[in-house]
């Protein structure tokens, strides 16, 4: 028997001696006076990262950004003179009104076959940040999960690897084709098609992490002293990986919208009532080597690159901040 | 520590196993359209159950699997049926393998020289102008899809310098755009992370230490930091090189390089059933033995760290 | 670091010229192709790209020149029995086979085009073409079928080593000229023997008898072909050398490629042409690219099998309805859709008949202008608002009470194909024009690589674009995909449109009629003829609505249009091989390939002219 296990046996003995049940120790109420002679602060984590995150002014700014453009996805429809995302339009002679350069009617042109680029991009933002928020919600909340029990619990490390070879080792081409049979394109299907797979590099990255710090001082402490598995992940191994992880799932929102572009050359798409920013700049790749309409690949790329930067910005602020030895 | 990579290769072999035979299974499951392609349209239905029995696709699943298992035995990969029919599989790849390997080690080699010092400056120089360039090349490559920034590269950098927009096998200078385009994705991601690692030790007690025991900012820097922030970065080192060998697809596809990179993708999309169980089987096996070399590498730039549960805990 | 690169660059240059030095002062020609073939056994598939390498390499007993006329290859004549069925060819004596090196590697004899036939039909190895040959020689079914394991039951025999006999099921109108397909070359009898089991996988396991051979072929980077010396013609053949470089992204990269000089031959997208135009460096550098075989059309489905949803009984009703299919016949702006694909000579690719102009003549007319077909073929555009608007009130006026409007027309779209953006333009046109309250498109998405099998031939769609390209130069060919008896029972079923449908048949009267005219096989001006009636009957009564041919768009190219050879489509078919092609020193501009043009089109009425007398000596009298 090893000596951590006798310690804790000891300790849950003497627990039940003293009062069965019933918690050794009670919470004191805070005492500012009693606290300056025993070292407590009320130091509250979140307060201090949210402080140290408002101090930088290049992410507040991208964060109003964001909050701007997504707003303005919203309003955008209710404005007037908006035309419809799908809506083509015509010229005198029955012809297409396509590859109208950006003017007045349209601010940003219209595509290859007459439908308003002003619309599309907005449309599609909104869509693509959509899947994207909803993507790495999902995957960072089940990679967590995984790759927490994975990396901490060795006697789940071997089966966990196991099915980690074997899922991420099965061409994700196949498990998408196979999907596309299953189920009906659309936006709840993209979502389930970047997350039937995508949590894994996030579970793998979490493990990695945590098997290099569980074996740290602080968390043998924590050991010996009979804390709970659940307990020593949640409060003494996630908080010192919360600025990694805000960086993973913020680049991941931008790989979601990139990824949209692979998944509609497989053919698990949006349809095309539904314009999303991948599509767009998917659209706009195919033209851009002729210049003259470049602006079709310029538009949507631009809305891209503000949302991947502030995103990639915010993210990396916030692991800044959220870095405890920052809040001093 | 001998006893534990033995394990771990037993163990692999039969993760492998498993591998093959999901990948047997969902490769059964697709319609069989997918096996003629274009011909489809221009085939009798007769014609097209003659073919499919050719194929052996007809067999009872039963008779296929102990086939494929028999063929895994003796190392066969047997023959291509649809990508190119009739050519054996190990040939196939003994052409196109080198290519992908020559640049995929290239450009690794190129992202880990760049990267590395270029993320290390950074942190060093942490919210200067070196931090704020670093800063901006890595958010340039985050923010503007490869795809698009490949064929910019390709079209106006060859035409400034005067180089082949192809690569040519006659023409060594061709091959240089291609390894330094496929390079600038991993030297962003190895500059940011080697620049957040740098800083989170950068606080920590024992740099603090160091230098006041008065270790150079040199020592400090290489001696210290840098080995402790490349740690978490050195297990995915391995399988990265190994899978290098899987080729890259866009560049390759760019400047008409024969390499792997397609190779995975047209046999999953034509459906050639004995070459996508070959792809996956070598990709995993190198993958998987990427993660052994990977923790391997860990525990030895970092020997805090255990992989076995020793005997006596302390 | 300056240094260096200069040093670098100098050596490259070195080395890139060291690559021009060749012994032939022939010109070399490059052309690029971005999906790689699965092999290069030529008589394996009908797929343009093999057929192109096989027309590249090899030569048939009979060829097509270029102005689309038949041609003794490796027959040198040939004679047909009094009932049409047995073909006895003479073949020249003196027609080598070279290896991959140019080396003569032997004769080409009568035997090699039986082993060729025994390999088609190889029934543990089956070929997709092989139905060509069982459609055709009597016996060869059995043989493919397993029935029976004696190949000398099928009718193809080397009667001696320099004559071959097919024997067919039944006289055909169309043998001689379907000879020209590849599937009907030579394959080396010895060689094919010696190399079984990789024979096709390489340039090395393969022998060539045509213009070039295939020196060096390396999967997906580049195949090299040679001048083969001892080619027919030989004296001919001015390229040397042809390199196909393989790059898939060329229809990105491609057009400046072709402007640094490393490629000779691109076609551009809609919107590099615009660049090409407006820039006077580049506007004299690109003509019009030729059209292929195929020939669309918007096809209407008579056995609707969809959800309820989109209520497939009311379907049913309203495209049984003759004057509801015209108003969409006239209601649908094909200048419109076309120019989704093709910008700027949408109108030139725009078809108002269902055959592709070019497919067979009669004397100086061509098929489409035959029995009251130029109806439809003179015009520039079926599109008729007047008269849809017309057609539309009649079918408001039949249908009422059996439909409610607007008719709900499914048009199913593979989301990985490019037919989603037609599709939109179909849908807010036709509803532009006929009103959103008399049809409601609607674009219903399907994803999955089996688009053909589990969406058009199930019958899941109410409306949708096809297309077919005929496997031989014969309206017969052009109607497969409508007839009951061939492919048309999976596409939409046009047979089964109630008004004409004969319950005791099973099919309608463009069947019936279309039956009648292939039973006509010695007097092709009747057949021809009674064809084009099928066909008039098939446009008179709207049952597909027109739509475009294939190909056509722009391109840069060197090669001095009309010079190569044809395929077996003759003139109809895209010019893809470069056998006896000629190579210009500067891109062809649009002026000088109108004019070439018009030269050709003389030249082609003269040669025709001419051809009668020429051909007399090819077929003669039975031995």
């Amino acid at each position: 028997m090893r000596k951590v296990d006798r310690v804790e046996e000891n300790i849950s003995e003497e627990i039940k001696r003293l009062g069965g049940e019933t918690e050794a120790f009670s919470r004191a109420p805070y005492d500012a006076v009693s606290a300056e002679s025993g070292g407590y602060t009320d130091y509250s984590y979140w307060r201090s990262t949210l402080k140290a995150f408002r101090t930088n002014k290049a992410a507040m700014f991208c964060l109003c950004l964001l909050v701007l453009l997504l707003s303005f996805t919203v309003i955008q429809p209710l404005l007037p003179n908006q035309h419809g995302d799908t809506q083509i339009h015509w010229l005198e002679n029955g012809q297409t009104d396509r590859n109208h350069l950006p003017d007045d009617k349209f601010i940003f042109g219209t595509n290859s076959i007459g439908q308003d680029l002003w619309a599309r991009v907005w449309s599609g933002t909104r869509t693509s940040l959509f899947i994207g928020l909803c993507v790495a919600a999902c995957n960072a909340a089940i990679g967590i999960l995984v790759g927490a029990l994975w990396g901490y619990v060795r006697s789940l490390d071997r089966f966990l690897t196991e099915v980690y070879n074997v899922i991420h080792n099965i061409p994700r081409n196949i498990i998408l084709i196979l999907v596309s049979y299953l189920v009906k394109p659309g936006v709840g299907t993209i979502i389930f098609a970047m997350c039937v797979t995508g949590w894994l590099p996030m579970a793998r990255f979490i493990r990695n992490q945590i098997v290099t710090i569980r074996d740290l001082e602080y968390n043998l402490a924590s050991r010996c002293l009979g804390t709970p598995t659940g307990r020593v992940i949640t409060k003494n191994l996630l908080p010192y990986l919360v600025s990694v992880i805000t960086l993973r799932v913020a680049l991941a929102v931008p790989s979601a919208i990139g990824s949209e572009v692979f998944l509609t050359y497989i053919g698990l798409g949006l349809p095309v009532t539904i314009p999303s920013l991948g599509n767009l700049i998917n659209e706009g790749r195919a033209v851009m080597m002729a210049a003259s309409s470049r602006y079709q690949l310029i538009f949507p790329a631009i809305v891209l690159s503000v949302i991947t930067i502030s995103f990639y910005v915010i993210g990396n602020s916030f692991a800044d901040a959220a870095d405890p030895r920052n809040h001093v | 520590m001998i006893k534990y990579i033995l394990k771990r290769l037993l163990q692999s072999l039969l993760t492998l196993f498993i591998i093959a035979t999901v990948v047997f299974f969902l490769m059964r499951l697709m319609p069989e359209e997918g096996y003629f392609g274009e011909k489809y349209d221009k085939m009798d239905p007769e014609q097209i159950e003659a073919e499919l029995t050719a194929m052996g696709l007809r067999d009872p699943i039963p008779v296929q699997l102990w086939r494929f298992y028999g063929s895994l035995l003796r190392l066969d990969f047997g023959k291509s049926i649809t990508v190119r029919p009739k050519v054996a599989i190990a040939k196939i790849i003994s052409q196109k393998a080198p290519y992908s390997i020559r640049f995929g080690l290239c450009s690794v080699a190129i992202s880990l020289l760049v990267g590395i010092p270029m993320g290390t400056v950074m942190a060093l120089f942490k919210k200067k102008i070196p931090d704020k360039l670093g800063n901006m090349y890595i958010i340039f490559i985050h923010a503007v899809p490869a795809a698009v920034y490949y064929l910019f590269i390709q079209l106006y950098v060859t035409d400034i310098l005067h180089l082949p927009i192809l690569y040519n096998e006659r023409d060594p200078v061709s091959q240089w755009l291609p390894m330094i385009s496929m390079s600038l994705g991993g030297t962003a991601s190895y500059a940011m992370w080697t620049r957040r690692y740098v800083v989170d030790q950068m606080n920590r007690d024992y740099v603090k230490f160091a230098r006041a025991k008065g270790v150079s900012e040199g020592g400090i820097t290489f001696g210290h930091m840098l080995r402790n922030a490349l740690v978490p970065m050195a297990q995915n080192l391995p399988a990265t090189i190994l899978l290098t060998i899987s080729g890259s697809i866009y560049i390759e596809s760019l400047y008409s390089i024969p390499g792997m990179g397609n190779l995975l993708l047209s046999a999953i999309s034509r459906q050639d059933n004995p070459l996508v169980q070959a792809l996956v089987l070598i990709y995993s096996s190198l993958g998987i033995f990427g993660l052994l070399l990977g923790d391997l590498l860990m525990v030895l730039c970092d020997p805090r760290i255990k992989l076995v549960r020793e005997k006596e805990d302390r | 670091m300056k240094k260096t690169a200069a040093l670098l660059l100098s050596l490259a240059m070195l080395l890139s010229m060291a690559g021009f030095v060749h012994g032939d002062s022939l010109p070399t020609f490059t052309e690029l192709y971005s999906s790689e073939l699965q092999t290069i056994d030529y008589v394996d598939s009908t797929l343009t790209a093999l057929t192109t390498f096989a027309m590249n390499t090899q030569l048939g007993l009979v060829y097509f020149d270029n102005f689309g006329l038949l041609r003794p290859g490796v027959a040198e004549n040939w004679s047909i029995s009094a009932d049409g069925t047995v073909y006895t060819f003479y073949l020249r004596q003196d027609i080598p086979w070279v290896d991959y090196r140019g080396n003569k590697a032997g004769n080409v004899t009568a035997h090699d085009f039986v082993t060729a036939a025994k390999h088609i039909l190889n029934p543990d190895d089956p070929k997709s073409v092989a139905n060509t040959l069982y459609n055709n020689l009597v016996g060869a079914k059995d043989y493919y079928d397993k029935v029976t394991d004696d190949f000398s039951t099928v009718g193809i025999k080397a009667l001696d080593d320099y004559t071959l006999q097919y024997t067919l099921l039944g006289p055909s109108a169309y043998f001689m000229r379907m000879l020209g397909n590849n599937v009907w070359y030579p394959v080396p009898t010895d060689f094919y023997s010696e190399h079984a089991e990789t024979y096709g996988t390489s340039c090395e396991d393969l022998l060539y008898n045509g213009a070039y051979y295939c020196a060096s072929y390396e999967y997906e980077y580049e195949r090299v072909l040679e001048k083969n010396p001892y080619y027919l013609n030989a004296d001919k053949i001015s390229i040397g050398t042809v390199i196909y470089r393989y790059n898939k992204e060329a229809t990105a990269n491609g057009a400046e490629l072709f402007l640094r000089g490393d490629t000779d031959k691109v076609s551009l997208t809609n919107d590099i042409a615009k660049e090409w135009m407006e820039d006077a460096s580049r506007s004299d550098k690109y003509c019009t690219a030729p059209q292929n075989n195929m020939s669309y059309w918007i096809a209407f489905n008579f056995d609707p099998q969809f959800e309820a949803e989109f209520e497939p009984d009311a379907w049913r009703v309203a495209v049984n309805n003759v004057n509801f299919r015209k108003s969409i016949f006239y209601g649908f702006n094909s200048h419109t859709y076309n120019a989704v694909l093709n910008q700027w000579n949408y109108a030139e690719n725009t078809l108002t008949t269902f055959s592709r102009p070019d497919l067979v003549t009669v004397g100086a007319l061509d098929y489409l202008q035959l029995s009251g077909l130029e109806e439809y073929y003179d015009q520039d555009l079926l599109f008729n608002e007047e008269k849809a608007l017309e057609y539309k009130a009649a079918a408001l006026k039949d249908l009422e009470g059996k439909v409610t409007f607007p008719v709900k027309v499914k048009v199913t779209y593979n989301t990985s194909g490019s037919t989603s953006t037609r599709y939109q333009v179909l849908e807010q046109q036709l509803e532009k024009t006929l009103g959103s309250d008399y049809i409601d498109l609607i674009l219903a998405p399907y994803s999955g690589s089996s688009f053909n099998s589990d969406v058009r031939n199930t019958g899941d769609w109410a409306m949708l674009e096809l297309g077919w390209g005929p496997d031989y130069a014969d309206p017969m060919s052009q109607f497969d995909p409508i007839l009951k008896e061939s492919i048309g029972k999976n596409w939409g079923k046009v047979y089964l449109a109630q008004e004409y449908y004969d319950e005791a048949l099973g099919y309608g009267d463009v069947e019936k009629k279309a039956l009648e005219a292939n039973a006509i096989t010695g007097d092709f001006d009747l057949r021809y003829t009674t064809f084009a009636e099928a066909e008039k009957l098939l446009l008179d009564e709207a049952l597909v609505v027109p739509c475009y041919r294939g190909g056509g768009g722009f391109q840069a190219t060197r090669i001095v249009p009309f010079t190569q050879v044809t395929g077996q489509m003759g003139d109809g078919g895209a010019r893809n091989a470069i056998t006896l092609a000629a190579l210009s020193d500067h891109p062809i501009s649009e002026e000088e390939y109108k004019a070439l043009r018009e030269q050709y089109l003389i030249d082609r009425t003269a040669a025709r002219a001419a051809y009668v007398e020429e051909s007399a000596g090819y077929q003669i009298p039975e031995k």
